[in-house]
């Protein structure tokens, strides 16, 4: 998984970010690199197993109380 | 405007078919049979109904600025920091609905097509298809839906027809047993999913052909396709009963592999599968299309494309991190995401309706006051 990622890492700075550089569109070529740099990393925590949080752990807790109520008003 | 396709309204109200029809036939009966039991299909029409009022609310909403997409007119009418913050917010829905959906059919194939094969390697190969679909453009991916439409209806077609046989009227008494409470209860899974998360929609409302079009097509494609859930819940309750329908985690599969004509038509069930690739692949599309735009349009980028491959990998990672087992899975579609799809699908854009009927009201009095 790892590898592959990385290959496709490899590929999007060869083809696409050369081509970004060359038209001199900085801004586009920062956000994307921050964002594939972003994406890498957590690749590769998880690839060192370690623990990613989860989107929708936080959901839950910000949604929990309320879905409890209305739920239940509902039964 | 960074998105210089156009499609016409005919192409929107397939694309809202297809998106409403999407992951929403795969996990819905299962929700509604298990909250409003043999009336799950009056949860159906109840929900499709709210539905659709949801649709006219959004066709109220993009038509006020018809030539910006959602994101582009909540920074306009909220100020630069909350609305990029509430851009944000719409972001982070679109992205993590992407993720959602991957997962759904990543979890569809491999609990039922392939169950050695990992995870990660459907969703990969899905990830690639749909990066190279939305760097093709919104044109080709609404082409595109034009192209599988006939193959969605006629496995439909044959999916309804074949299954006649084995209908039996009596599983869907007593009718109304379940009363008001519990039928309100299953319609929250049908709103949730897919009219809410139709607020994606609102990202391509200005490409969308002549405006005084859109709300007719906007409401015809999430007619059809409420009707064809109503439908296949229905089916599910007459031909599966409801016990069994609400066991299930796709209930509408287990449909399929029921169709048995003669000792020659047995065993097609995935043909049947074939309509829920399509129908997901698309929903996958759009949601991953209008997050990639948003996001661009948000930090003021020239283009998306430059975004695609760094989301798709987002998505990717997300779309395993998200939930463990199926049966968090259910909890969550069940008990949170109606809430957390009522406050960005609704509540957001309904403050950002509010702000943009307060700021035409300011340009009217301030236009009719004579000049000092």
């Amino acid at each position: 998984m790892i590898w592959i990622v990385l290959a496709a890492a490899a590929c999007v700075v060869r083809f696409d970010f050369v081509k970004l550089y060359r038209q001199k569109q900085f801004k586009d070529l920062s956000i994307s690199a921050c964002l594939l740099g972003c994406a890498v990393t957590l690749f590769i925590l998880r690839s060192a197993r370690v623990p990613i949080p989860d989107p929708l752990d936080w959901i839950n807790a910000v949604y929990k109380p309320a879905s409890k109520i209305i739920l239940s008003a509902l039964s | 405007m960074i998105e210089k396709g156009k499609i016409n309204a005919r192409q929107f109200a397939i694309l809202t078919l297809l998106f409403s029809m999407g992951s929403a036939i795969l996990i819905v009966p299962s929700a509604l049979t298990a909250a409003a039991k043999q009336d799950g299909w009056i949860s159906a029409i109840v929900g499709v109904a709210a539905g659709i009022s949801l649709l006219a609310f959004y066709n109220a909403l993009g038509s006020r600025h018809p030539d910006l997409t959602l994101i582009e007119y909540t920074e306009l009418l909220l100020g630069k920091w909350v609305g990029k913050i509430v851009g944000l917010l719409f972001f982070s829905f679109f992205l993590l609905l992407s993720a959602l959906v991957l997962r759904n059919v990543g979890d569809f194939i491999t609990t039922i097509v392939m169950p050695e094969t990992p995870i990660e390697a459907v969703h990969l190969i899905l990830l690639v298809a749909i990066a190279m679909g939305v760097g093709l453009g919104l044109e080709v991916i609404a082409r595109s839906a034009e192209i599988f439409l006939p193959w969605v209806m006629v496995l439909l077609f044959f999916l309804i027809v074949f299954l006649f046989p084995q209908i039996e009227m009596d599983r869907i008494q007593p009718v109304f047993e379940s009363g008001v409470k519990a039928i309100v209860r299953g319609s929250l899974s049908v709103i949730s999913i897919p009219y809410l998360e139709l607020v994606v929609f609102l990202m391509i409302f200005p490409y969308a052909g002549k405006p005084h079009r859109r709300g007719a097509a906007l409401i015809k494609g999430g007619l059809i396709g409420g009707a064809v859930l109503v439908l296949i819940t229905m089916l599910c309750v007459f031909v599966l009963g409801w016990d069994f329908a609400s066991r299930h985690t796709f209930p509408s599969y287990t449909l399929a592999k029921k169709i048995q004509i003669g000792e020659f038509l047995q065993r097609i069930e995935v043909l049947v599968a074939i309509i829920w690739f399509l129908t997901i692949f698309f929903k996958l599309a759009l949601c991953f299309y209008a997050s990639v735009l948003g996001l661009a349009q948000l930090l003021k980028m020239n283009a998306y494309r430059p975004l695609i491959v760094p989301c798709a990998m987002i998505v990717l990672l997300v779309s395993i991190v998200v939930y463990p087992n199926i049966v968090y899975f259910r909890i969550f579609a069940s008990e949170i995401w109606p809430f957390y799809a009522l406050t960005i699908g609704f509540f957001l854009p309904l403050l950002v309706w509010a702000a943009s009927l307060i700021r035409s009201a300011d340009d009217t009095a301030s236009k009719s006051r004579p000049p000092a």
